[in-house]
């Protein structure tokens, strides 16, 4: 994890809820998937009912809508205030869990970056290259308050 | 009054979440997740500010991470924090035994009404960043407002029709009601026997409130942030299609740094 080891070894489990979910109730379609219980007093409402316009309309703006340069300029940003969020402390601690925040962002506008189309494939290492080394500032940090404590 | 589902008192901060989304759940409410965008309170959660407008019908329930920079006192304060929960229930139109279901909720998370003094006082609300406004009362039990109760009358600056009722219970001070504890990082974040190991709130909270404490007073860029509050405030109206593609859509899953991606195919 942030390339260094992790130990003791942690085990994660990670499920698709949709994914599961359609199939505990035989459900071809994500959106027919019961949201909340069919006899529930206050009205039932399908998967599709709570998100289906939210998908439609973040599908169009992920596609079309977010301005690149913006994303890419929040990016640049994002990149280099990791560094200096980590070289503030408190109590001698590095200040990595807000720095962590800035990578997650940085993360996701290279997601929009990359649905915009906007991101040429000889780029497109070179910006995880760029999100890993970020990860790994606040990794080693972590470690080492974690050593510290 | 609807009977409480659980009538144990919860056993650790988390439960006493499991038992609000329990009780919640069972009135008919669509149980959601928390918006995935910092925000100061679980009313701008879109669940709320934007699903309160409009003639359909919306009953819904969930958390809401609400981060207050401002609020922040590095660990060192005992109830004051810039990273908090809510629970927030919305009701619309807001059914005429509200009151009756907001007090059952108080018995199902273990507050014997015959026992405590609670009381309904009197605040109309307001929220000038999203020009909303609505009827409310601060829910006090023995004399500590532990929700507020509000039935919403504008928001976005226009008429909420039918009126839409509101719940929001600060959890950390509920918790600590409920538990009898003076200080919310003594709160059991677990249950207390819990099979993996028993935590508190500061197990869980505690470094994060010092660090963020920090970064939130002196660490963030304020030309970053002028820059980013501009980009944000140029963008809104531009809305969805006001940008070309600069190319097709790709169909690539790619994700960014993590190589996993749910779903996997």
């Amino acid at each position: 994890m942030g390339g260094l080891d992790v130990s003791p070894v942690a085990g994660e489990l990670t499920y698709g809820l949709e994914r599961l979910a359609m199939y505990v109730f035989g459900v071809d379609n994500v959106y027919d998937l019961p949201f909340n219980d069919p006899d529930a007093p206050l009205g039932h409402l399908t998967y599709g009912d709570v998100f289906l316009e939210n998908e439609r309309q973040q599908s169009e703006a992920n596609f079309h809508g977010y301005d690149v340069a913006v994303l890419k300029r929040q990016f640049e940003d994002m990149e280099q205030q990791v560094p200096l969020m980590l070289a503030r402390s408190y109590q001698g601690k590095s200040l990595v869990l807000p720095a962590y925040d800035m990578v997650l962002k940085a993360s996701h506008l290279f997601n929009l970056m990359n649905a915009r189309g906007a991101i040429a494939v000889a780029e497109r290492a070179s910006y995880i290259g760029r999100i890993r080394d970020l990860c790994k500032l606040c990794a080693s940090a972590w470690v080492e308050q974690q050593d510290a404590a | 009054m609807p009977a409480a589902k659980t009538q144990e008192k919860p056993k650790s901060f988390q439960d006493l979440i499991l038992t609000l989304h329990d009780y919640w759940s069972a009135q008919g409410c669509v149980i959601l997740q928390p918006h995935d965008v910092e925000v100061g309170a679980g009313t701008l959660h879109p669940a709320t500010v934007l699903r309160a407008l409009g003639p359909k019908p919306w009953n819904a329930a969930y958390v809401q991470p609400s981060r207050r920079p401002g609020d922040g006192r590095y660990g060192e304060n005992p109830n004051r924090l810039q990273h908090y929960y809510q629970y927030q229930v919305i009701l619309k139109p807001n059914p005429p035994n509200m009151q009756d279901l907001y007090l059952g909720s108080l018995e199902a998370i273990g507050l014997d009404l015959r026992t405590h003094d609670i009381r309904f006082v009197e605040d109309d609300w307001e929220n000038p960043t999203v020009g909303a406004w609505g009827l409310g009362w601060e829910v006090w039990c023995d004399g500590m407002e532990v929700s507020q109760y509000t039935y919403f009358q504008q928001v976005g600056g226009l008429d909420v029709s039918p009126v839409a009722g509101e719940l929001t219970y600060g959890l950390e001070r509920l918790a600590m009601y409920v538990f009898g504890v003076d200080n919310v990082y003594d709160l059991p974040f677990n249950d207390p026997d819990a099979p993996l190991g028993h935590l508190t709130y500061g197990d869980v909270f505690l470094e994060n409130e010092r660090q963020q404490s920090e970064a939130n007073f002196h660490g963030y860029d304020v030309a970053v942030l002028k820059r980013q509050f501009e980009d944000m405030e140029e963008q809104v109206p531009s809305g969805a299609t006001a940008w070309k593609s600069a190319s097709t859509p790709t169909s690539s899953r790619w994700a960014g740094w993590t190589s996993r991606r749910w779903p996997a195919s």
